[in-house]
């Protein structure tokens, strides 16, 4: 696949999911940026604002299989993870809705932890272990969560191990009044919208190859190394800020998101390499949900995305050294 | 190997870099250290720090050459000039990722073609106004205010300034002083001489002009405290010896020393009637110097007897000895005398140099007028101020007839007293005294206006003094030719030497 052939396709599974969403274009290019870094995205804004949506459009348009999960603070981890049963006075494996090429864990910080934990070794591994039995799951595979802020009722935070999982982390606005209006206008009439699906899985696995063939320089590699070394409080690199309100910073997960995200958002660019404008354009979703901030940062009502503002100002650009 | 065009867009924007990081770094460089010298020099002008402006002004200078060098040796990297290049044409890290995949070994296919379109967009771009050359005009025009202050501050005089010209100026007058001294005491023996060093350096070190003429008094005076006392009898009842080995020569030398020598030489083979005059003319000189110094008359005797005896070697060599002892002696004391002078002149310079104010003068005359008016007047003035403007003294004698005129007084105001600050180059001279303009004098008795008669005496003009220096030599001769009458007791030499060597300058 070329970069324009990828780019083609691109611009197609946008029309086609701006056929359902109105706006959103940050949330539908994070959450791209996601399927084709293969990597799991987590989506988090009040109910309502189309993150649902947005991840159901997204199964047609991809053409592959689609689970969907709601999570309940009843839900069990075998409801998402599938269970063995006795069959002809046999074990047999049921497979769960985890079993899938893009699974939609829908409001995921409603179930208790122990559920959430059920995804992990999935997330991480791309396989299930049960009763001794490893179960691969199908590739592609990308958990798309969605979850309310946490300080709603009935709210589980998720562990800072299961968060560290998700390459990206979106966040989900509210529509502007425009928007609304055309939301309105899609919504509330008779006409129904079909979507088309426009990639299938072998094409989005060559897609995702694709990304992980551009070019990156040392350099550059060592600013995204730099930017996740300045999250941390006792790194010297690190702005007051971050010295202040984190009390840890992000995992090498962070830098590795970072460099595959740069890599797609390169190669959307239409650029043969990745540039720092990259590095620094998924800078926010790669590291916002991997800063564990402390008491301070709370009662002084500091957002993540602050800090990592905090981080790119204090690093610019990268440097010869 | 980058490719062509990567490579030379890269290395051009280097060079281009290397001047613009030159040039902003001597900026900020001078423009920093200005300030700070500008500081330095600005408080240089309250207090006295000579060192202040030169260090101020060598700093600006060594911190552009220093940042210059830094430059021309810190050169960018490729890869910093590649970053910016970049940055300045849009190349989205187009060249600096050039240069990084065209290290590896091993590339892929979309590394090549990053390459491969590197290049193409790097033919099609000049690195002209990829750098800015020039420095931003806020730095520039900060580290010119800063340099138009330090220029205002050193070139504009201060008291400071005043202050350091004067102490270079004292400085100059004490080195003149000392040079002078060195001149003046040139020839002087090795012991008197390492005194002299040490003299000239406590000198040198005094920081002012009164205290280094206090320091010269204060080492005249040591110097002639440290001369042995009896060194004035010895050179008169040596000059003494001397002239009776001129008037009666012990042997063909010339001088008593050359002739003893001599004759210790030849006492073994000098016939009977030479020997008796020989030791005839020992016992002379031994009766001339027993005053003085019994142990030359008895050595100069013994060697009389000896000789008498047919022998007398030894014992003139013996003689001789303790003949060239007390010369060492007079030399010494009289290296010490010179010095002495040469420093206390030394000081009177430096002390009329110092003085501040205008001199007047004081005098004191005195006039006698005899018959038709012959006067004799006196005066002494001096006042001096730093220009070495002397005031003098004036003497105006009315006269009465045959009677005595009185001369009138004059007074002297001056920072500098006289009294410490003597020339003793100058003394009284009464037949320069009486040398002087004529004056109209009024005599009483007479009608306003009449001339009755002139006298010669003493004016503003004609200061009564004579060049010491000049005389001394002549009233020491003569001393010394009245020393030589045989009938002088030897005491009364004594004193007669004893003043003329307090008279020595």
């Amino acid at each position: 696949m070329t970069p324009e052939e990828f780019a083609d396709r691109y611009t197609r599974i946008l029309d086609e999911i701006a056929k359902v969403i109105v706006g959103q274009r940050e949330l539908v290019a994070t959450t791209l940026r996601g399927v084709f870094c293969e990597g799991h995205v987590l989506l988090e804004g009040v109910p309502g604002l189309g993150k649902t949506t947005l991840l159901e459009t997204l199964g047609r348009v991809l053409s592959v299989e689609f689970g969907r999960i709601q999570f309940t603070p009843d839900l069990m981890p075998a409801d998402i993870l599938g269970t063995n049963m006795l069959v002809d006075g046999r074990f047999e494996f049921h497979r769960g809705p985890v079993f899938a090429n893009l699974v939609l864990a829908d409001e995921i910080n409603r179930a208790t932890p122990k559920t959430q934990s059920a995804l992990l070794e999935a997330m991480q591994e791309r396989k299930v272990t049960l009763g001794g039995a490893t179960h691969p799951l199908p590739r592609p595979f990308f958990v798309m969560a969605t979850q309310n802020p946490i300080e709603m009722e009935g709210t589980y935070p998720l562990p800072e191990a299961q968060l560290d999982r998700f390459l990206f982390k979106a966040l989900v606005p509210s529509p502007s009044v425009a928007e609304l209006v055309e939301i309105l206008d899609k919504t509330t009439g008779t006409t129904e919208t079909v979507v088309e699906p426009v990639v299938d899985g072998p094409t989005l696995q060559a897609m995702a190859s694709e990304a992980r063939a551009v070019p990156i320089a040392t350099h550059l590699l060592a600013y995204a190394s730099r930017l996740v070394a300045a999250t941390h409080p006792d790194d010297p690199g690190a702005p007051p800020e971050v010295r202040k309100y984190v009390r840890y910073g992000s995992s090498p997960r962070g830098a590795q998101a970072i460099v595959l995200g740069a890599k797609v958002e390169a190669l959307l660019a239409g650029r043969p390499n990745v540039a720092t404008e990259d590095v620094r354009a998924v800078a926010h979703a790669s590291l916002r949900h991997r800063l564990v901030l402390g008491y301070e940062a709370l009662a002084d009502g500091v957002a993540p995305d602050e800090l990592v503002d905090a981080v790119l100002a204090a690093h610019p650009a990268p440097t010869a050294d | 190997m980058p490719p062509e065009h990567v490579r030379a867009l890269v290395a051009a924007t280097r060079r281009r870099l290397v001047v613009a990081l030159g040039l902003r770094r001597v900026v900020t460089a001078v423009g920093v250290t200005a300030a700070s010298a500008t500081s330095l020099a600005g408080i240089a002008r309250g207090l006295v720090l000579p060192w202040a402006e030169p260090v101020a002004v060598g700093a600006v200078i060594a911190a552009a050459l220093g940042a210059a060098l830094w430059s021309a040796v810190a050169r960018p990297s490729p890869l910093a000039a590649a970053l910016v290049a970049d940055r300045a044409l849009g190349g989205f890290d187009r060249l600096s990722t050039a240069l990084d995949l065209a290290a590896r070994p091993h590339r892929t296919d979309r590394e090549e073609a990053q390459l491969h379109a590197a290049e193409a967009w790097a033919a099609q771009r000049s690195p002209r106004g990829v750098v800015r050359l020039l420095p931003s005009r806020p730095l520039v025009g900060l580290a010119l205010v800063a340099l138009a202050g330090l220029a205002l501050v050193v070139l504009v005089p201060s008291r400071a300034d005043t202050l350091r010209a004067e102490r270079a100026q004292i400085r100059d007058r004490i080195e003149t002083a000392a040079e002078e001294v060195e001149e003046e005491a040139g020839g002087i023996p090795e012991p008197v001489a390492a005194e002299l060093a040490e003299i000239l350096e406590r000198l040198r070190n005094a920081e002012d002009l009164e205290r280094a003429a206090a320091e010269l008094d204060t080492a005249a005076a040591e110097l002639e405290a440290r001369a042995d006392p009896a060194a004035l009898s010895y050179r008169t009842g040596l000059a003494a010896l001397e002239r009776s080995a001129t008037a009666h020569p012990l042997g063909p030398e010339a001088g008593l020393a050359a002739q003893l020598a001599g004759l210790a030489e030849r006492a073994a083979s000098l016939p009977p009637d030479e020997r008796a005059a020989a030791a005839a003319g020992l016992r002379a000189l031994a009766d001339q110097i027993a005053a003085t110094d019994r142990d030359l008359a008895q050595r100069l005797t013994d060697a009389a007897a000896a000789l008498e005896a047919g022998g007398a070697t030894p014992q003139l060599r013996h003689a001789l000895d303790r003949l060239e002892q007390l010369a060492g002696v007079v030399a010494d004391a009289d290296a010490r005398t010179r010095l002495a002078g040469a420093l206390r002149n030394a000081a009177a310079g430096l002390r009329s140099s110092q003085g501040r104010g205008e001199g007047e003068g004081q005098g004191q005359g005195q006039g006698q007028g005899q018959g038709q008016g012959q006067g004799q007047g006196q005066a002494q003035g001096r006042g001096s101020n730093p220009q070495g403007n002397v005031g003098g003294g004036g003497a105006r004698g009315p006269a009465a007839g045959p009677g005595v005129g009185n001369g009138g007084l004059g007074t002297a105001r001056a920072e500098d007293d006289p009294a410490t600050t003597p020339k003793r180059a100058e003394i009284y001279d009464p037949i320069l005294a009486g040398g002087g303009p004529e004056e109209r004098v009024e005599i009483d008795g007479a009608d306003p206006g009449e001339v009755l008669g002139k006298i010669r005496g003493l004016g503003l003009e004609n200061v009564p003094t004579t060049p010491y220096y000049d005389h001394f030599e002549d009233y020491l001769a003569a001393a010394t030719r009245a020393l030589d009458d045989p009938n002088l007791p030897s005491d009364v030499r004594n004193v007669i030497a004893d003043y003329f060597t307090r008279l020595e300058p």
